[in-house]
Order: structure tokens, then sequence, then C-alpha cells
């Protein structure tokens, strides 16, 4: 026709059309690690089906027996099973790793979120604040603090990894939030009328819970670290509460005999666990910087 | 002369930069817009417009001067308070940058329905949803829009999802800083013409910040020019272009292209001498209506 | 010196005596309000039999009856003269007993924060140059694997192994009996311990260092140096990684604080003579005069080493400080 400025040219097939490699659905994503701590959490939980021996009975004629047909791990210097006391003591890990976490990402949020928000003086007094926290080696502070409260037991334990753990990602916290802040959305929510908390929700969280998801599990990881050092320096959980930690505070004299299977057994399930948090959470990281970037 | 919605007597805003260095970004500003009336504001970069507008939106606090609406002196911290729903919801504005004044992580019907949400407001449609697809249309945007990120919009969209969310609480005043700049021509022709229908539908007062005096004389009653922080001159919209009493204002008029090629080419463009800008002075009003920055 | 960096410095200085004495005195309450008994580091076993009478007496003579914010006072006017007190436990003066260790501590951590830093650079290096090849995938396989393994059980099984077992190193303390001047014995005992302060800090740095190394790398000024011809060495040592320079001696002065509660524990595992026994033994016994001036002199270096770097901070990028907005 004419007048038509434009023609619709025809669609030609392509020639030779490059191949899409096809890419697994479990490709990238840390499954071994999820697969391996799934079994490990599973079995610490579920340990009272297939643990058949109670873990805190010292059976004393027994002391320092090698892994073999009647104890699967051997047995401790006080008699105790290992095995046993792998799955059982798993918990309490568990548990103080992920209590404490949960402790520290709160403290951390709503510290940060203040901060993020708050008139310069304020934000600067609070950073400082932060700064002398973190000033004091971790550990000499959790030395202090764990004597002020007295006998460890797992919540206290917890409360006080929580509470030393929280500056880094609050800083982290205060940043982002001091990013968004001045983002249109949020000055025009303030604008419609929004209060603080409701743009600390609707807002403010949702844009930076990917920059500290990374932090959260490296978190958990060092929650389980700090216990097991802890309890293995004698300042963490008493020998009577089980956990990996103080099944390892026992081994030094296991040191002397070359009983091996004291330190090495409780140590490999702690490293196991450790890597499949850490790779999980390095998978979170990784993930967390893409989507930034795409938008 | 209709009623006096907004009224700014006398603005200053001060960036501090540090302790010691200041910047007067609106300096001794006054004008104000009679309900119903779209008043355009322009100005280059920097000129102190958009600081301006976020002044009389309550969004900085200002360091001098006085701003009331329809009577309430909003730059008073207890009349503001008692006031405050009310100036929430029937007042709000638009960004120029569509992308950064939606959250990317919120859906588009979610984005609309925000301001009913904050001020616990049952929706005249009855659900939230219903009232954001309901807005949505009256934007001229598909209802399959509706569970949509920002990033899956285009920039015409976007800003149209803006404006549907200002319009969802049925405001009385509108600011848009620059809502078109970051648009291109075709897009911005589509918004503009939104503007004109909504406004005369709803009748809203109208705010209209912009850097490109075409759009202002299309789309304004009123206009007035700012320069450093100062307004220059202010008259109703076809004065200000027939007549331009500043030689700020003479040398923007003179600068605006002409579409026909022919005058275009004939088109003498007046430079305004910086050095002869004398920023004291007051608005003094020449003839009806028109006024300009003038020393006594 | 202009006057910018003076009223910096000044500045700095204030934040750094708030610190300390907001250190001090956190300190100083908290060991006193634990549980536990100064006494007994004192007295050792004698305490249980003593009688109300004679604790009392004892508790008078170190200075214990007093209400607790007095005995701050006069601690800090003791302290401003340079008078720390004395350890009870080694009854002698804190600062005799602290120098006597400071030595080892300080040649455990120097020469490790060393190593640390100059494999890490190496090894992010390495990584670099042969990225995502084999020999960057083994790396980072095993710094991950090394990363997780606590310090404390790698210590256990090492000294397992090449004690026990194979007989090969000493487990423990600085040098053998005697032999403190001699300077292989003391690299022989020091190679354990070392060890493990490097292996268990290494990965974390080289990957940082591996991480930003990626990011120089894919800068603009690298395409351009590459077409105008620059070899890959020249372009890597030359160019990118004096831009990392700056936020990696940053790195290195916050991380101070790191190392340095790790070296404490590997010294603790090994009884190794040093700062980190003599910390952990304070804050566990209840020595007051001692642990004060640890916890003074561990915060002190960390607050310093955060002032430099935040110094190289704002050298690097002076659009650090805070920025105001409108409200």
């Amino acid at each position: 026709m004419d007048g038509d400025l434009f023609v619709l040219a025809d669609k030609k097939p392509r020639e030779n059309p490059v191949p899409i490699k096809k890419e697994k659905w479990y490709q990238g994503k840390p499954v071994g690690s999820v697969i391996v701590l799934a079994v490990v959490v599973l079995g610490c939980m579920g340990c009272d089906w297939f643990a058949l021996k109670d873990p805190a009975f010292m059976d004393l004629k027994n002391c320092s027996v090698m892994p073999g047909r009647l104890f699967w791990f051997g047995t401790d210097v006080m008699g105790r099973d290992i095995f046993s006391g792998i799955w059982y003591g798993g918990r309490i890990s568990l548990f103080i790793g992920f209590a404490s976490t949960v402790i520290s990402t709160g403290m951390a949020v709503v510290i940060g979120s203040v901060s993020g928000m708050a008139p310069p003086w304020l934000d600067e007094w609070i950073m400082r604040f932060a700064e002398i926290f973190m000033s004091v080696p971790g550990l000499l502070l959790i030395i202090l603090l764990q004597a002020v409260l007295g006998d460890a037991n797992v919540v206290t334990l917890s409360l006080v990894i929580g509470i030393t753990g929280w500056t880094a990602m609050a800083k982290v916290v205060r940043t982002e939030v001091r990013r968004l802040r001045g983002s249109e959305y949020v000055i025009a929510s303030r604008c419609m009328g929004g209060g603080f908390f409701y743009i600390l929700w609707k807002h403010l969280a949702p844009n930076f819970v990917s920059s500290i998801m990374f932090m959260v599990v490296m978190n958990i990881r060092s929650g389980i670290v700090t216990e097991s050092t802890l309890s293995f320096m004698g300042i963490g959980l008493p020998l009577e509460i089980l956990s990996w930690g103080s099944m390892l505070s026992l081994s030094e004299r296991a040191l002397l005999g070359g009983e091996w299977w004291m330190i090495v057994i409780p140590g490999a399930f702690l490293v196991t666990t450790l890597l499949c948090v850490t790779n999980i959470g390095n998978y979170l990281r990784r993930e967390g910087n893409r989507r930034e970037s795409c938008l | 002369m209709g009623k006096m919605l907004l009224e700014v007597k006398n603005l200053v805003y001060e960036f501090h930069l540090n302790r010691r260095i200041k910047i007067r970004a609106v300096d001794d500003l006054s004008f104000h817009i009679e309900e119903g009336e779209v008043f355009g504001l322009v100005g280059e970069s920097g000129s102190g417009k958009s600081t301006a507008a976020r002044c009389v939106m309550n969004l900085y606090r200002h360091q001098g001067g006085t701003i009331s609406y329809k009577g309430i002196s909003i730059t008073d911290p207890k009349e503001y308070r008692k006031n405050k729903k009310m100036l929430c919801t029937k007042r709000q504005i638009i960004f120029q940058d569509s992308s950064s004044s939606l959250n990317q992580r919120m859906k588009v019907a979610d984005i609309i329905a925000e301001p009913m949400a904050i001020s616990h407001m049952t929706p005249p449609r009855k659900t939230f949803r219903k009232e954001a697809e309901f807005q949505l249309r009256y934007v001229g945007m598909d209802a399959s829009c509706l569970d949509k990120y920002p990033w899956e919009l285009s920039g015409g969209m976007r800003q149209r999802v803006a404006i549907a969310r200002a319009l969802a609480m049925e405001p009385e005043f509108l600011a848009a800083d620059e809502p078109v700049a970051s648009l291109d021509v075709s897009i911005q022709a589509q918004i503009l013409n939104l503007f004109k229908h909504l406004q005369k539908e709803h009748g809203f007062t109208f705010l209209f910040i912009a850097h490109d005096l075409s759009v202002v004389r299309y789309l304004c009653d009123r206009a007035g020019v700012m320069y450093r922080g100062k307004m220059v001159e202010t008259a109703p919209v076809r004065e200000l272009f027939d007549n331009p009493l500043h030689p700020y204002t003479k040398a923007l008029v003179s600068a605006i292209p002409v579409p026909d090629p022919v005058l275009e080419r004939k088109r003498k463009l007046l430079v305004f001498d910086e050095e002869s800008f004398r920023p004291e002075g007051r608005l003094q009003e020449v003839d009806r209506g028109h006024f300009v920055l003038k020393n006594d | 010196m202009d006057k910018n960096m003076i009223l910096f410095f000044g500045k700095k200085l204030v934040v750094f005596a708030v610190s300390m004495f907001v250190l001090s005195l956190t300190v100083f309450y908290v060991a006193r309000f634990a549980p536990g008994d100064p006494l007994v580091s004192y007295y050792g076993d004698r305490v249980e039999k003593m009688s109300q009478e004679e604790r009392e007496k004892a508790e008078e003579r170190l200075g214990l009856r007093e209400p607790v914010h007095i005995q701050y006072v006069k601690w800090l006017e003791n302290a401003v003269h340079g008078d720390f007190g004395i350890s009870y436990k080694y009854k002698r003066n804190v600062l005799e007993v602290i120098q006597g260790r400071l030595f080892n501590t300080l040649v455990l951590g120097g020469v490790g924060f060393i190593l640390i830093f100059g494999l890490a650079l190496l090894l992010g290096i390495l990584c670099v140059w042969f990225e995502e090849r084999l020999v960057d995938r083994i790396i980072c396989q095993i710094g991950v694997v090394t990363s997780c393994i606590p310090e404390f059980w790698f210590s256990l099984v090492l000294i397992l192994i090449f004690s026990v077992w194979l007989k090969v190193f000493p487990s423990s303390g600085a040098y053998s009996m005697g032999r403190s001047q001699d300077v292989g014995d003391r690299i022989f005992h020091l190679i354990l311990p070392m060890t493990i302060v490097v292996t268990s800090h290494l990965w974390y740095y080289a990957y940082m260092i591996r991480n930003k190394l990626l990011e120089e790398v894919r800068a603009d000024y690298v395409l351009l140096a590459k077409a105008k011809g620059l070899g890959k060495a020249e372009i890597l040592l030359g160019h990118c990684l004096r831009g990392i320079m700056p936020s990696y001696l940053s790195l290195m002065a916050v991380s101070v604080s790191h190392i340095l509660g790790g070296t404490y524990m590997v010294e603790m595992v090994f009884s190794y003579p040093g700062i980190g026994t003599l910390s952990y033994e304070s804050a566990r016994y209840k020595d007051y005069n001692l642990l004060m001036v640890l916890c003074i002199f561990s915060g002190a270096i960390v607050i310093l080493c955060s002032i430099i770097a935040q110094a190289i901070n704002e050298r690097i990028d002076p659009g650090m400080g805070s920025r105001e907005d409108g409200r």
C-alpha cells in the first residue's frame, strides 16, 4: 500500500539457533549443605527415638572406651556414651546458636533503626556507644558478663552471646536506614502521615533485610562456635548440661592418653554443621547481591 | 479572585553543609495560591523551587517566615499537630523520579492504597484493592497492573501510579515537583493532558513545579519565576509570557523554542547578566496581579 | 599541621579518653558485682579456714570494704599516677606482672598479624590471577573449610597429632626450661600456636582481598590499561593492588581486636605464658587490679586502631562525614 511508512518485515526463522544450556534446578544452590544440615538437625530433635543410651549416665565401668560395638562413638572420661551425647548435646548447641542470633538480630535492628532515623547528635552517641562495646575483645566481655550472671545455663548463655553480637549488624542496619531514609517513597509516606514504626515495618525493613541476611546466618554460626569455646574454657555450660562444647571441655585430659575419639568426633560434627551453615550463608549473600543489581 | 488556599510569606530555608557553610535555598519567598487554580513555579536548577514545595508540604522545617494553609498556620508546630490528619490527607505530593518515589518492593495495588491504609480509612469502594483498581483506571491504566511491581512498569506508567496514589485520597491540594521532567516528550504530553483533565474534574488546587516554560504555559493559570531562592516575578500566565518585566524573566521567555522553523531562526536569545541581579528589593505590584522584584 | 588536623586529633583524643573512662568504670563495677571471692586469689585455700574477723581484716587490707564508687575513685587517683595496684595472685605490682608476659604475646600476635596479612594478600592475588580456575576453586574450598574450624578444636587436634602421636613439637609454653634466650627454641615452641592463629584468620582476610580485587579488576581503567598494552602482572600488581591498599589498611586496623581475641584463646590451650592466659586467670579468679589493667590495655589498643582506621578512611574518602538532610 502506498503511503505506508513502515512495512513489517517477515519474520525469518533463525538458522542454527544457539543452544541454551539447561540448568538443573539445584545448580548453584547449596543443596548438599541443606541436606546435611537437615540430617543433623532432625537427628538432634528426634534423638529420643534412636539414641538408646542415656547420655548423662556415667557408666564408670566403661570410662574412656574406644568406639566399638557397645558404644558406637566410644565413651568419655566420665563414662558417658558419646553417640547419645552428640545428638542430645547437639540440641543445646544448635538452640544456643539460634537463640543468641534471634536476640542479637532483634537488638541490632531496633538500635540500628533508631540510630538511623535519629537526629545526627543522637546517632553519633549511639554509634560511639556501639564502638565502645565493640572495642572490648568479645571473649573478655563474655567472661565478664557470664561472671555477673552467675551459673550458666542455656538461657543466660544465649542472652550473653546475643548481647555481645549486635554491634556489627547494628552498624549495617543504621547505614542502610540512613540511606533509605532519604528515598522519596519514605518521604512520601511521611508526607501522608506515616509514623515511625509504620515506615520501619513497611518500607525500611524489607529493604535492608537482604543486607543483613548474610550476617544473621553468620551469627548463628558464631553463636555455636562461641558456645563451644566458652564451654571448653569452663565458663560456658557446666559439665552436667551436655553440649558439643562441654563434651570437648573434658577432652584436654584426653590428650595425654591419646584418646582421639573424644576430641575428633564431637569436633567433626561441630565443623560439619558450621560448614553447612556457612555455605548457606554464602549462597544467601550471593543471592542478595544479585537481586540488588537487577533492580 | 477566589479564596486564598495557600499563603507563603517571607519563607526562608537554609541548607547547612557543615557548621560554617550555609546555603540559602529559599530567600524571603512570598506567594499565594487561590483555591482551584493551577500555579506554576518556574526556575532553573538550584533556584529553590523544590525546596519551597517541600517546605510547603511540611517536609522541611522552615527557618523563617510563615506558611498558612486554609488559614491554619502550618509553620506553627502546635497548630500543625492539631490539624495533622487533615493536612496529611488533603494535601498530597508527586515527585519527579517515579522509580525512587515508589517502593520497589511493593505491588502497585498496595502503593495506591497506602495513604488510605495509613489513615485507617475505609475506602469508598469497600476494599483497598477495589479502590486501587478504580484509581488506576481513572488515570488510564489497566487493572492488570495491580499486581505488578514498579520495576516492571515503564516511566510513564510509574508516574501514573504515583498520580493515582496522590489522588486516592481526593486531595484539595496537590503539589507536583517536576513530574514530567524525566519522561520522554510524547509521554509528557499524555501526562500533562491527564493533569489538565483531572484538575478540571476534581477541582483541586495545583502547585506545579517545572523548569520548562512551555509546559507551564500549557497547564497553569498563574505562574511565578524563581531565581536563586527569590521570587522574581509573579503574574497570570498570559501576562507573564506576553509582557515579562524582570530581566531574568525576559531572558527565560526569549529562550523558549518556537515550533515554526522560520520563526525559530529569527528568534533572538536574550542573555541574562548574573552580575546585574539585585537580590534586595520587594515584590511590588506593577499591574493587576502582576508582581515584580524591584528595588525601591 | 593545619588547624583542621589539630581539631581532628583533638576530637579523637577526647573520644579516646571518654571511652577509656567508660570502659574502666564498666569493668570495675561489673567485676565487683560478680559472684566469686577475690580473697581466694590472694590467700588461696586458706580463705575457707578464716574466721569472720580475719576475713574482714583481710578485706580491709585489700581495700575491699569501702563502697564501690569510693573504691573506683581511689583506683582512678592511683592510676593517674601510674600506680595500678598489685595483683592478688602474683603479689607483685600489676605492671611488673604484665611486663613479664607482654613480650610473649606481642611475639605471637605481632608475627601472626604480619603473617596473616602477608599471606592473605598473596592468596588473594593468586585467586584473582587464576580466577574461576582450579587453583582459585581449591583455595576457596580449603579456605571455607578452615574458617569453620574452631580455634580451640584445631589446637587440640594439632597437639594430638604433632605432640602426642608424632612427638615432634612441644605442646605448651614459650620456651623450654631455662632456655628463654634461645631464639631457635622459642621459634620451635611458637610453630604450633602460630599455625593456629594464622590459619584460623587467614581465610577471612584472603576472601576479603579476593573480593575487593575482583571488584577492582572490573573497573574501567583496567580495560584502558589492557588496551594500552600493559601485561596482566603489571596491571594487577602495579595498579589494582594500589587501589585497594587504603581499604586494606583500614581493614588491618580494625581487625586488631579480632586477632587479639584469637591469640588469647590459643595461648590458653597451649599454656603459652602471655597476656591471654593472664586475662583469663584474672577474670576467673577475680584478680581485680590485674583485670582492670588488662581490659583497659586491650580496649586502648582497639580504640586506637579504630581511630587510625577512621583517619585512613577519611583520608581516602572525604565524603564519609555525616550529611544533613531536611529534618
